[in-house]
């Protein structure tokens, strides 16, 4: 967003400023490399301030209010940043605190360190029942439990353990996947990789001690390794400054990306409430668009450009194989087999993000 | 009479509609009514499947402009076994 923003404005017109808490930029896709054991969390993990223009100035804090009547932003160590514009990019957090059964022994890769921790489970299981479970909606990348199942599948054939090992996958719509075109296909493989998959379970308690999952509906499962997409919500400080309610998430413009009832306000990524999937594609698709609408706005221009939901994935099958899928507000996606190019393209894709997509060239 | 909840999910795609509905029947309690106006097409199959499957109640489908009220009424929750 910097980057689009910077191209397109000069350092003696504006200023810009980023704040961001560690600069920590994380390539999320390598977590499912990281939890088998093919990259390493080092290798995934960048400094934002190397990836943007010196002239932009780069605030190491952490927000903890927006005052929208001044305009002003507030960080713990108590500055004040003011805006003319802004531009909310403060994405999901991971709130495994908002279920009160959650405890470590509940495995999930969302994180560099769960992700780690996760391969050491994986490596060290041998026999047994692994669920892999989502707590709640929404979350990041939807295809990604999906993913982590055909892949372990695909893990524990190579390294003859397969026999020993069951996999669950729990969804809690009427379908293993959400988009209906693509879920076809996905249903397809999950059945030819045995893996069982229940549909309508809408995880409700995990008792870990006896380790079982009981869902809404009155169904419930045992298992020996359980990996669960955590719970996610937006920011406390959203929520606090007036701008979110309920989970946190930014009530957004599906196609301005301005947020509801703000001025000079938009929103983009994972922190938003707009109807489609929360993914690195979608920001790098509404990037753009608010650049756009920001130099307009500056410009006293009408704010004309408009983000169509664009979203792409990658959505693997096993290590060497991957379908892809590309949609937007109103085509379904078309998804073709799962092939070996577009895996090699998601393992190149690493180094093609950090040099180019990072840093606004694509 | 029975308290009445209203969930405006009109505009939302597949799943948001439904978990509309599961996170509002998960907050209330047996006997509540909750009508949930939704506009997604797949909300025809998805929702009356969920209801039924966790033991709720259909009360009735009305065909509005453009999108349709589901209104289910709260059954019992069904028992947990607690075992290994």
């Amino acid at each position: 967003m910097v980057n689009k923003l910077a191209k397109k404005l000069k350092s003696d017109q504006v200023d810009i400023s980023i704040i961001d808490p560690h600069f920590n930029h994380v390539y999320q896709p390598g977590f499912l490399f990281t939890m088998f054991g093919r990259d390493k969390t080092r290798n995934l993990i960048k400094d934002t301030r190397d990836m943007i223009p010196k002239w932009v100035n780069a605030v190491e804090d952490k927000v903890t209010k927006v005052d929208t009547e001044n305009k002003l932003v507030h960080t713990s160590e108590g500055d004040e940043v003011k805006y003319d514009y802004l531009v909310l990019a403060t994405g999901a957090r991971i709130a495994t605190d908002t279920a009160e059964w959650w405890d470590d022994s509940i495995h999930h890769f969302y994180t560099p360190p769960a992700a780690d921790r996760l391969h050491e489970a994986l490596q060290s299981f041998n026999k047994g029942r692994i669920v892999v479970s989502i707590a709640d909606l929404p979350y990041k990348c939807p295809p990604a439990p999906i993913e982590a199942c055909m892949l372990m599948d695909d893990y524990y054939r190579k390294n003859g353990k397969r026999d020993d090992i069951e996999i669950v996958y729990t969804s809690p719509i009427n379908r293993a996947f959400s988009i209906e075109t693509t879920n076809i296909r996905v249903e397809e493989y999950l059945k030819e990789k045995n893996i069982e998959f229940k549909t309508l379970f809408n995880a409700d308690y995990v008792d870990t001690e006896e380790k079982l999952i009981e869902s809404l509906e009155g169904e419930d499962i045992d298992y020996d390794l359980l990996v669960m997409v955590p719970p996610h919500r937006g920011h406390q400080f959203l929520i606090d400054s007036g701008i979110a309610e309920g989970k946190g998430w930014v009530p957004t413009d599906k196609e301005t990306l301005e947020v509801k009832g703000q001025e000079g306000i938009w929103a983009m990524g994972d922190c938003t409430d707009i109807p489609t999937s929360k993914a690195g594609s979608t920001a790098h698709y509404q990037a753009p668009v608010i650049a756009a609408n920001i130099v307009s706005a500056i410009k006293n221009k009408p704010k004309n450009k408009t983000y169509d939901g664009h979203v792409q994935c990658f959505f693997l099958t096993e290590f060497g194989k991957s379908m892809f899928i590309d949609f937007n507000y109103s085509t379904p996606p078309k998804p073709s087999p799962s092939r070996k190019i577009w895996w090699w393209l998601k393992r190149g894709f690493k180094p093609l993000y950090f040099t180019m997509i990072a840093r606004g060239r694509v | 009479m029975s308290q009445k909840i209203v969930i405006d999910a009109r505009g939302a795609y597949c799943p948001g509609p439904l978990m509309e509905l599961v996170k509002t029947i998960k907050e209330n309690t047996i006997g509540t009514v909750v009508e949930l106006l939704s506009s997604d097409e797949g909300s025809i199959v998805d929702i009356p499947k969920w209801v039924e499957k966790a033991n709720h109640k259909m009360v009735e489908i009305i065909e509005d402009d453009g999108f349709r009220h589901f209104v289910v009424e709260i059954g019992e929750k069904k028992q947990r076994r607690r075992r290994r």
